[in-house]
């Protein structure tokens, strides 16, 4: 299982949770739907780390398009962490 | 000078005053969520808590909104419009990622609510001169203000007054560690017109707030009583009990060089029995070796009523 | 899972708290003010209720709440309260607190917190016998010794409270505290009486006064303090306003304390031989009084930057309780039967404060403050201890002091400020009563002119009844504050002040009748005399990386009493202190800290009197040493088992240490004192006394354990050891004491304490 405070952590310190919520939209979609939409989709974990280091677009609600943000960790490049944390989000 | 910041018009006129409370907390609430849209639960610090605090009762139209007190923030409501991050909100209590705003900023915005009351001297006290402000000891967004507290409160202080801390490991002490007297029991830490931040305009009008009984006026009164209670006493801790600056006879000493026994001289012999030519011997030629007037109690052996004394009986401090 | 965080944060979490804990060993100097009183289990109760609607973002603005803490111990609190915010609240608070004062033996029988003492009926009189040592006290006999038993010596103090509050409007609020305080137990005092036989006189080195037989006594205090304030307060855009009444009540149940003379116990009962020992003897206890003040303060913002605050308060503290009935004390009776007492109390301040530019702010400001001591004198004759009829006369004291001050902030750069003041200090004493002159001594009536002393005063012209009517004090201060980076910030400051004494040469207090105040060549009390006090401080606050933050800071003062010629010299203190924390991780943190003091004051004295020099006098010169130094450490490691368990180790030790040394500086052509470096016949008065020292350890580790969001468990250990060595305790020793007192047999409050704990919380919403 994923550890939830290290998860949480990790996304305040990159301030993902200016935009989203975990049951709740935000900007961002709210984080449980995320989960749901991947529920059962074997590749979700590769798909999300990849859009937490590439910096796709996205659509803001009020409508603008913006980069994702790219994640940072410390130290930099830990793909374990990002992996906790997807795997945190997909959990929920 | 730089103009005051401008913040949200909550005078008496205000809209909010005509409106049922629950009117009042659906509008607050909504001005609110302005931030809170972005800075809600998952906060590394407990951003909503303050909804736990007197500032979080929205049905009250005198409460802030996020806006009264970090400013309207116009630029940081706006975003990211510029690519380098987002701009910083009006007023910065502390130094994270933005700069600290200056003291007398951070300051004034309390003061437009908390203006008077203990906070009437607060211009030109030791706080304000040394360039503190409100939340460098106010903790608002916290359910539980430590500086409200009791218990909590004095470490609050000792971060910056650290010779208190040790005063009171001391034997003799105000039980401030032991949450019974809390430093704001005495001072006013906002600033007072009395010496010390001290609450009351004198020490002794203070001290005698707790203990009445050495207020007098007395019938044989003791002047240095009468004036200055830390004439003697020092009043966070002391190696001499009760929370004696020095230990008599030798405080007396401080004061009185003429009468009867503070005219020898008391050393070492206070320590104790050390021969056994002890007693009061008329004719021996023997002197009490310990004295009363210099072991234990010492000149208090006598002159029980330092404070002062009401007996007629009582001149001299005796009965 | 997202609401539910909300409303962790949103919603108060309310706790019931209930366990036991056990303190092994019995101490009063544990007990001291923990409220967990002597050996054994003792219970752990606390508790925090809150609800209303306004809670969680709820639309309403009711609330209110109960806490309790330490329900289980001496020291229990309650708080509750109710408000509707913005209209009204309403509050009710208790706290009991619990002072441990002492362990003490006496023969006396009477229950503490009583106000009669009397030596048991077959304690007989104590040994007058003066041919063979040990003598008097010294000489108690088993029976008499044993008498002795213990009494834990303590008070409580009984606090209630009740706020009320109500907002009128937006601008108007009337607020009302009333705060109850009944102390009740006893306090320790020493008590004074005749000694057996006035012909006994012991006029020897170290000792001249009569024999009195001293004994200490449970001095109850039976107190009730009422403590009340009313305010008005009015705040508007550019100005507020506060009007307030403030009284305060003490009344002592208790107006006198009455013992049995343990060296005339079944002799003359009292007033049936004038100047013979009073079989029962009494003392008065403080006397009941008010304390009634009106007070005003204000605001006015003249421009947004130029704000003038001011205030003025009124106070009436009178005290007119019946003088405790001691006829046979009193020859001639007495001149009245209670005080009159009455006290004007008057406070006025005014500040202005302009901060016209952020590079500049200057504020002026004057404070007064007067006590004026309206109270009559009378003269009153009454037996002293262990002397004849005595005369004195009472002299109400008054005094009031005027400060101006002047200060300025100076921003020489955006990382660089410069504080400025200058303060003048003014204070004048005097006396209303006048007293009549006896034209016989052109002295006061009843002042005692003997042949030994009459040298002091013939030179008086003017009589005042203060030795210092005025004095003048100019103060400067500078503080500087530095940001030298973002890291690091610097202040450091100096003060220097100057009081400048104007002695009355012409001094005479109408009580000192018999042997004088302050009579030698210029000898000043310290807290009158001239004075230069200076002040330098220091102070470092570096923050090393985000996460470990160092600071330290310096302080030092010295006094010197430049215009005393004896008294206190001068004094010194200094203290330093070290502080480290580091933040581990998020849950992690540790800190340490380290705390000097070193305090210090140098006093000469003389034997003899003389007005005009300090030739003849024996003198020898005082100095006391204080020195103190504490450390301490803590660590919090939070989030081990998956966030499940907590732990937190505190740990302190300090180490106070006392002692004076007195060293013989003249010798004189008068015999007097001669100041002796080992023990012997005439004393031993010169020399170091034995340090008083105290060393205290403690250590407290605690393991909170939570089991689900509604339960959890905490263990704890507390460690506490004192070593305390006073030479205080000697004296009161069973055989050790002076003769003419009664020993206590007190003990200087070290003890070592293991006490472990365990509760269980249980936490909803
Ligand atoms: C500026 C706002 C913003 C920030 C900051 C932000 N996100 Fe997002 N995020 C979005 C938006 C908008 C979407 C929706 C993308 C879409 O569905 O088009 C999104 C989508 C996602 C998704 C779902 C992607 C998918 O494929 O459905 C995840 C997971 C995610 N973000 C995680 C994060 C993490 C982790 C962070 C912090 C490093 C973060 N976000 C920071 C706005 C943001
Ligand atoms: C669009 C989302 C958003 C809104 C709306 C928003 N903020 Fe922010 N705020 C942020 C982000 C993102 C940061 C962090 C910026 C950074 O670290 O560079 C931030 C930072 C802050 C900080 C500094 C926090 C710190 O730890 O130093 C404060 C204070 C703040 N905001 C207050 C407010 C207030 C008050 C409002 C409403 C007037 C508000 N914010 C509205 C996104 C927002
Ligand atoms: C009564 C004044 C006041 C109100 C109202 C207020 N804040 Fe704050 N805010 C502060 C102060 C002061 C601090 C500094 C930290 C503290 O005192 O707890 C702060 C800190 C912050 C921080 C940064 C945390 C930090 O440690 O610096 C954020 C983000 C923030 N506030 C957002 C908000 C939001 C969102 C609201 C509205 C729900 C709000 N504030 C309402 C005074 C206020
Ligand atoms: C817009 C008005 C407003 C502003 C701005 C404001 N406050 Fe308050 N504050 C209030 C009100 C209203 C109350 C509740 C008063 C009452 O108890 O009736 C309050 C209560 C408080 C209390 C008492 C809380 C308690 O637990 O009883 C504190 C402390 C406090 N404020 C500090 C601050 C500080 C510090 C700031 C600035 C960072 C600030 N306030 C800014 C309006 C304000
Ligand atoms: C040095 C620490 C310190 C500073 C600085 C400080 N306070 Fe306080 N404040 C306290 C303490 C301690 C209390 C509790 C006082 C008490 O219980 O009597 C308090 C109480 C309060 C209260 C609640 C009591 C009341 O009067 O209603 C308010 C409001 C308040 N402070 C506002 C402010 C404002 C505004 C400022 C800045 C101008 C400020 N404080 C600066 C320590 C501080
Ligand atoms: C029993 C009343 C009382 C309590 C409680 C109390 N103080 Fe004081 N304090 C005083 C008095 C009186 C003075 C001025 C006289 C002195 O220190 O000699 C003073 C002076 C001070 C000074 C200035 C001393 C100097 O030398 O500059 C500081 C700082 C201070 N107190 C802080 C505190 C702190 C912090 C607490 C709580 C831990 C506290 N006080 C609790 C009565 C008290
Ligand atoms: C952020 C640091 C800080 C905190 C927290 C703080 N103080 Fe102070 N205090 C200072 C500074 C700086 C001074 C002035 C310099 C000095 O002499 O130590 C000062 C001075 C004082 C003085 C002496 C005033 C005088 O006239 O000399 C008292 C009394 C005092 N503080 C009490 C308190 C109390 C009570 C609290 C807690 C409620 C408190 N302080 C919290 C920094 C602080
Ligand atoms: C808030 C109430 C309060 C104030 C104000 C207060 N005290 Fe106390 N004081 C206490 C309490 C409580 C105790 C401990 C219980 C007792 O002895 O009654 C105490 C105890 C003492 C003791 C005995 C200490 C011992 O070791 O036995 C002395 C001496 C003393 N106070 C002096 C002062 C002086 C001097 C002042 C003013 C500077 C002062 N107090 C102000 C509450 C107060
Ligand atoms: C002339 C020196 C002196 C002055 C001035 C003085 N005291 Fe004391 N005080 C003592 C001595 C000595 C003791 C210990 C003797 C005793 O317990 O009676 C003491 C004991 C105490 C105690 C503890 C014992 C008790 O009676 O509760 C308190 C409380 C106290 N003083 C308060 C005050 C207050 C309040 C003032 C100012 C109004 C004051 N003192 C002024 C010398 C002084
Ligand atoms: C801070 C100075 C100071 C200290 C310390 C001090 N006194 Fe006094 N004392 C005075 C002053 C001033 C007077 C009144 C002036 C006078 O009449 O001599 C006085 C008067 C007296 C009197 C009344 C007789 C008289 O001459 O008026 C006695 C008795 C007395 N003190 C005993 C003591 C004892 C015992 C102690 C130690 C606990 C003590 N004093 C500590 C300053 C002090
Ligand atoms: C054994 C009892 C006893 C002790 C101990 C004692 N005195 Fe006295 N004291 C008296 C008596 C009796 C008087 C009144 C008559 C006299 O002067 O002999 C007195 C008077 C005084 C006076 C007032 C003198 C006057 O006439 O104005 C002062 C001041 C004084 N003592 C100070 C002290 C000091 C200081 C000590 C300790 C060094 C001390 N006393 C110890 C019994 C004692």
């Amino acid at each position: 299982a994923a550890d939830m405070d290290a998860a949480k952590t990790l996304a305040r310190t990159n301030n993902c949770f200016k935009c989203h919520a975990i049951s709740r939209d935000k900007d961002g979609p709210a984080w449980n739907k995320v989960a749901a939409k991947y529920k059962g989709n074997p590749g979700a974990e590769a798909k999300l780390i990849h859009h937490l280091t590439s910096g796709e677009m996205v659509k803001l609600a009020d409508g603008s398009q913006v980069h994702h943000a790219i994640i940072k960790t410390d130290p930099a490049n830990d793909t374990a962490q990002i992996k906790n944390l997807v795997d945190w989000i997909l959990s929920l | 000078g730089n103009p005051p910041i401008q913040l949200p018009d909550l005078g008496s006129n205000h809209a909010a005053l005509s409106q049922s409370a629950a009117e009042t907390a659906k509008h607050a609430l909504a001005d609110d969520a302005k931030c809170t849209r972005c800075h809600d639960e998952n906060e590394s610090k407990p951003i909503l808590s303050i909804y736990q605090t007197p500032h979080g009762v929205k049905g009250d139209a005198r409460t802030p909104t996020c806006q009264s007190c970090h400013g309207a923030s116009e630029n940081h409501l706006a975003g990211d419009k510029t690519g380098k991050g987002i701009p910083p909100p009006d007023v910065m209590f502390n130094k994270h990622d933005y700069p600290m705003s200056e003291a007398g900023d951070r300051a004034g915005v309390c003061l437009t609510c908390h203006k008077g009351t203990q906070r009437t001297h607060w211009d030109g006290s030791a706080h304000q001169t040394n360039g503190l402000a409100c939340n460098d000891c106010h903790k608002v967004h916290n359910a539980v203000d430590p500086v409200r507290n009791r218990e909590t409160q004095a470490a609050v202080c000792e971060t910056c007054h650290k010779d208190r801390k040790a005063d009171l490991l001391k034997i003799s002490h105000h039980p401030v560690g032991e949450g019974q007297v809390a430093c704001s029991d005495c001072h006013n830490p906002h600033g007072s017109t009395g010496p010390f931040l001290l609450k009351k305009a004198t020490v002794n009008e203070t001290c005698t707030t707790c203990h009445a009984e050495k207020r007098g006026p007395f019938l044989w009164e003791h002047q240095p009583v009468a004036e200055d209670c830390t004439n003697c006493h020092t009043p966070h801790g002391s190696n001499i009990s009760p929370l004696l600056k020095s230990r008599p006879p030798f405080l007396c000493a401080e004061c009185h060089d003429g009468p009867h026994n503070s005219q020898s001289a008391f050393g070492a012999n206070v320590g104790g029995l050390q021969s056994t030519m002890s007693g009061f011997a008329p004719s021996g030629g023997r002197a009490p070796n310990p004295s009363s007037s210099g072991a234990g109690r010492a000149c208090l052996n006598c002159h029980v009523m330092v404070h002062g004394s009401n007996s007629p009986a009582g001149a001299f401090l005796h009965r | 899972q997202g609401d539910d965080d909300v409303s962790i944060l949103t919603k108060p979490t309310n706790f019931v708290e209930l366990g036991l804990g056990n303190v092994p060993n019995d101490s009063y100097g544990f007990g001291q003010y923990n409220g967990l009183g002597r050996s054994g289990i003792f219970g752990i109760g606390n508790l925090s209720v809150q609800g209303g609607d306004a809670y969680g973002q709820g639309l309403s603005t009711r609330r209110w709440s109960i806490d309790g803490t330490n329900l289980g111990t001496d020291i229990r609190a309650v708080d509750a309260s109710i408000r509707d915010q913005g209209h009204w609240m309403f509050g009710l608070n208790f706290t009991q607190q619990h002072h441990d004062i002492a362990d003490f033996w006496t023969p006396m029988q009477g229950s503490m917190g009583g106000n009669t003492f009397r030596l048991p009926q077959g304690f007989g009189t104590i040994s007058t016998a003066t041919a063979a040592v040990p003598y008097g006290t010294q000489a108690l006999t088993p029976t008499q010794v044993g008498y002795f038993h213990k009494v834990n010596v303590h008070t409580n103090r009984y606090n209630t409270g009740v706020t009320l509050g109500y907002d009128i409007d937006r601008q108007w609020n009337v607020q009302l505290d009333w705060n109850h305080i009944e102390q009740s137990g006893s306090k320790l005092i020493s008590s004074g009486t005749d000694g057996n036989n006035k012909a006994f006189g012991a006029t020897l080195a170290g000792y001249s006064t009569g024999k009195e037989a001293i004994q200490m006594l449970m001095n109850p205090t039976d107190y009730t303090t009422d403590n009340f304030n009313l305010a008005l307060n009015w705040a508007g855009a550019k100005a507020f306003f506060t009007a307030s009444y403030y009284g305060s009540r003490f009344v002592d149940n208790y107006s006198s304390v009455s013992f049995s003379n343990p060296y005339s116990s079944g002799k003359a009962p009292n007033g049936s031989l004038l100047g013979a020992p009073y079989p029962v003897d009494a003392l008065s206890t403080p006397p009941s009084n008010d304390f009634n003040q009106v007070n005003f303060s204000g605001g006015y913002n003249l421009t947004p930057t130029t704000h003038l605050v001011g205030g003025y308060s009124y106070g009436r503290n009178t005290q007119n309780m019946g003088y405790v009935n001691q006829d046979q004390m009193q020859p001639g009776g007495l001149p009245v039967n209670s005080l009159h007492g009455k006290v004007i109390t008057t406070h006025a301040d005014l500040k202005l404060t302009n901060q016209t530019t952020r590079d500049l702010s200057l504020s002026a400001g004057i404070n007064y403050n007067e006590h004026d001591n309206q109270t009559p004198a009378y003269t009153y004759r009454f037996f002293d201890l262990g002397s004849g009829p005595e005369t004195s006369v009472s002299i109400p004291l008054s005094y009031k002091i005027t400060e101006g001050t002047l200060g300025g902030d100076y921003r020489i750069t955006s990382a660089q400020r410069l504080h400025f003041g200058y303060e003048y200090k003014e204070t004048k004493r005097w006396c209303n009563s006048v007293l009549p002159i006896d034209p016989a001594t052109g002295l006061p009536v009843g002042a005692r002119v003997s042949a030994t002393n009459a040298r002091y005063y013939q030179a008086v012209s003017v009589l005042d009844c203060v030795e210092v009517p005025k004095a003048e004090e100019n103060k400067f201060v500078v503080n500087y504050r530095a940001n030298a980076s973002d890291a690091l910030n610097f202040n450091a400051g100096y003060a220097y002040s100057d009081r400048s004494s104007t002695v009355n040469p012409a001094f005479y207090s109408p009580l000192q009748a018999n042997s004088e105040g302050f009579e030698n060549y210029n000898y000043q009390a310290f807290f009158d005399g001239s004075r230069r006090e200076q002040l330098v401080k220091a102070g470092v606050n570096y923050q090393a990386t985000d996460k470990l933050n160092l600071s330290m800071d310096l302080r030092g003062t010295k006094d010197e009493y430049y215009d005393s010629v004896m008294g206190v010299q001068q004094g010194k203190s200094s203290s330093v202190n070290l502080d480290a924390a580091y933040q581990v991780s998020e849950k992690t943190t540790a800190s340490v800290y380290a705390n000097w003091q070193y305090r210090s004051r140098d006093m000469v004295s003389a034997t003899g009197r003389d007005s005009v020099g300090t030739a003849g006098l024996t003198g020898w010169s005082n100095n006391l040493i204080d020195k103190g130094s504490a450390f301490g450490a803590n660590l919090t490691h939070g989030g081990l088992m998956h966030g499940k368990l907590d732990l937190k180790a505190d740990a302190s030790y300090s180490l106070d240490r006392t002692h004076y040394n007195t060293q013989s500086y003249t010798t004189a052509a008068i015999p007097g004192v001669v100041c002796a470096t080992t023990p012997g016949n005439a004393g031993y008065n010169c020399g170091s006394t034995p340090n008083v020292t105290s060393e205290l350890l403690r250590a407290s580790l605690t393991a909170n354990y939570h089991i689900d969001r509604r339960s959890s468990v905490t263990l704890g250990y507390y460690f506490e050891k004192l070593n305390s060595n006073d030479y205080y305790y000697n004296y009161y020793q069973l055989r050790s004491t002076g003769t003419t007192t009664m020993p206590t047999n007190q003990l200087s409050p070290s003890y070592t304490e293991n006490v472990v704990f365990v509760a269980y919380r249980y936490s909803f919403m």
